[in-house]
């Protein structure tokens, strides 16, 4: 069976609004991303990068179109059925501390999307997961608020490998990141998504990290498609308004690489 | 050298906590010059945006601030009375946040919040308060500055939300401006806008800048003068040009190796540095960036580097480096 990873139709989210014509967060949207293939999703703050990226996780309803992922329409399913199929894709946020408990050690809540596996086996699980994120095992018996920013993210993409998914929706996972740290993320996950086979559905405003982990970009504008490339084409020879603003606004590196470096 | 506008030296500061001291701000100093435009570069927990608060003295009572010096405008902050130091604050020093609803009273009208800014630093009565505040509205590039001042807050978007607070600063007429991450809640192509508005009104006005970020990229369209933060201490401090060029500190030549660029072939990684910046409080003892640094030797696990003054910059390592050619 040849089926794309995620493949969607004429993607619709309206919004009523209380004055004048309803809000069209998505319009129309399309996109078709292969096994092991990542997109990046770019543009400005309200283009509907983010909604995109809820709508397929089931976090906020689709108004019409399809959404299908490994082959299964996600739309129509409800409860355990919807629950089940959406196992295969996990997100994670901008904030790790969206997906993890403050009153869970870091295990607790990197376990509990695995309810089935119990005792030793998933002790040995947990920390396999926190060892592929780059964590000290010991640190499982650690809160998140005794973590630092970076390490709380790799333990929220430790939760979100658990169930062993095929698809990772990731909103913005580096911007709360201090600077130093955001390359060590985009690096770890560079390096899962090519040892775990992983398709990446990346909405970001940092175009570097984009180039780094993303095949193609998805632009989009007031809800629907801008433009969608390759991303070095895009980088190239921005073909729309919308992207073309978009590198234009990226300031501009400080100077060349400098000429003394340590890394 | 003119006269600087800000001069800090042997700044110190600590917040008691749960009974324990943390130091945040560890023997600084830093000028801000005449019409100089200092970026001041570091990450969470650096002390960053401790240090202009403290310097205009806007900390909480928690925090215990000692300093040698500590000016602005030639007036002695650390002895100037309460009162006396709110009469000048604005005029001396203004700020702009990251955040620009922490400036801005969500329950008064953008033009009666400018007025009374106009009013108490001004001494213009309104109509005359109203005409000077939509000026400065029109200054800061925002459209339609007469109907602007009828808005409130949440009327406008982010990046006129934070022209208002610019605004709003600038009519106490500073002689230095304080901008702490004035473009990261925006969007980056609002950010650019932001960034050329502030490089303009620095050159218009002869305005003092400090551009407080932890994004090397942001201070280097606009600064003169970079000083980069590691844990509480300047660990660098040099003109924006040989800074980016020929960085003298690791943690410096660190930060811009990871900083990422659009140009070139497509890498498959970022240059990454290892490890985490330090919390306040758990510093390691000599070098702070020493658990991270490539080029540390045992030495710098053990001693706190002093500082290294050459021309017009300095740094603090033990292992610095090439010099400049």
């Amino acid at each position: 069976m040849n089926a794309p990873l995620l493949e969607i139709t004429n993607l619709c989210v309206i919004r009523p609004r209380p004055s004048g014509e309803p809000l069209r967060a998505l319009d129309r949207v399309r996109l078709r991303l292969e096994r092991k293939e990542s997109w990046a999703v770019l543009g400005e703050s309200g283009c509907g990068k983010t909604t995109l990226l809820r709508t397929i996780a089931g976090l906020i309803p689709a108004t019409s179109g399809s959404i299908r992922f490994q082959g299964t329409e996600l739309i129509p399913l409800r409860g355990r059925a919807l629950a089940q199929a959406r196992l295969g894709m996990q997100m994670v946020f901008q904030d790790p501390d969206a997906s993890l408990d403050p009153r869970w050690t870091i295990a607790a809540s990197v376990a509990e999307p695995i309810p089935q596996i119990r005792g030793a086996e998933r002790a040995d699980r947990v920390e396999r997961l926190l060892r592929d994120v780059g964590l000290d095992p010991s640190l499982g018996a650690r809160f998140p608020h005794e973590l630092s920013g970076g390490q709380r993210q790799r333990a929220a993409i430790a939760r979100a490998l658990a169930p062993d998914p095929k698809l990772l929706l990731l909103d913005e996972p580096t911007s709360a990141l201090d600077v130093s740290v955001r390359a060590q993320i985009v690096n770890l996950l560079a390096d899962l998504s090519q040892a775990r086979d992983l398709g990446l559905l990346l909405v970001t405003h940092d175009l570097p990290s984009a180039r780094v982990l993303c095949e193609r970009a998805l632009v989009l504008d007031g809800g629907r498609i801008a433009e969608e490339a390759p991303f070095e084409a895009l980088l190239a020879a921005p073909q729309s308004q919308t992207a073309r603003r978009l590198l234009a606004a990226f300031p501009a590196a400080p100077v060349t690489a400098p000429k003394n470096s340590v890394l | 050298m003119t006269k600087p506008i800000v001069e800090i030296e042997n700044l110190c500061v600590s917040f008691e906590r749960d009974g324990a001291r943390t130091e945040v701000l560890r023997s600084v100093d830093l000028q801000v010059r005449r019409g100089e435009a200092l970026g001041v570069v570091g990450e969470s927990g650096s002390g960053k945006s401790t240090l202009f608060l403290a310097a205009a003295r806007l900390l909480p009572p928690s925090a215990s601030v000692s300093a040698r010096k500590l000016q602005i405008s030639g007036h002695d902050v650390s002895r100037l009375s309460r009162s006396k130091l709110t009469a000048i604050r604005g005029a001396t020093i203004g700020f702009v946040f990251q955040d620009a609803s922490a400036s801005l009273n969500p329950y008064l009208t953008i033009g009666r919040q400018l007025c009374e800014m106009v009013e108490q630093h001004r001494h213009a009565e309104a109509p005359r308060a109203m005409e000077l505040a939509e000026q400065e509205l029109a200054a800061v590039a925002i459209p339609d500055p007469a109907s602007t001042l009828h808005k409130y807050p949440h009327q406008l978007s982010g990046g006129q939300r934070q022209r208002a607070a610019l605004a709003m600063a600038l009519l106490a007429k500073p002689a230095v401006l304080v901008a702490d991450e004035p473009t990261t809640a925006l969007d980056p192509t609002v950010q650019a806008q932001v960034l050329e508005l502030l490089g303009r009104l620095r050159r218009e006005r002869g305005l003092a800048l400090a551009m407080v970020s932890h994004d090397l990229g942001v201070v280097a369209g606009i600064c003169d003068r970079v000083a980069v933060l590691y844990a509480g201490r300047v660990v660098e401090e040099a003109a924006a040009s040989s800074l980016f060029s020929r960085p003298r500190h690791p943690y410096t030549a660190a930060l811009l190796a990871s900083a990422p660029r659009l140009t070139g072939l497509r890498p498959s990684r970022l240059a990454a540095i290892p490890g985490t910046p330090p919390r306040p409080g758990e510093l390691p003892t000599g070098c702070a960036f020493a658990p991270r640094c490539p080029r540390a030797v045992s030495r710098c696990r053990s001693e706190v580097p002093p500082q290294i003054t050459q021309n017009e910059s300095r740094f603090s390592c033990f292992e610095p480096l090439g010099e400049p050619a």
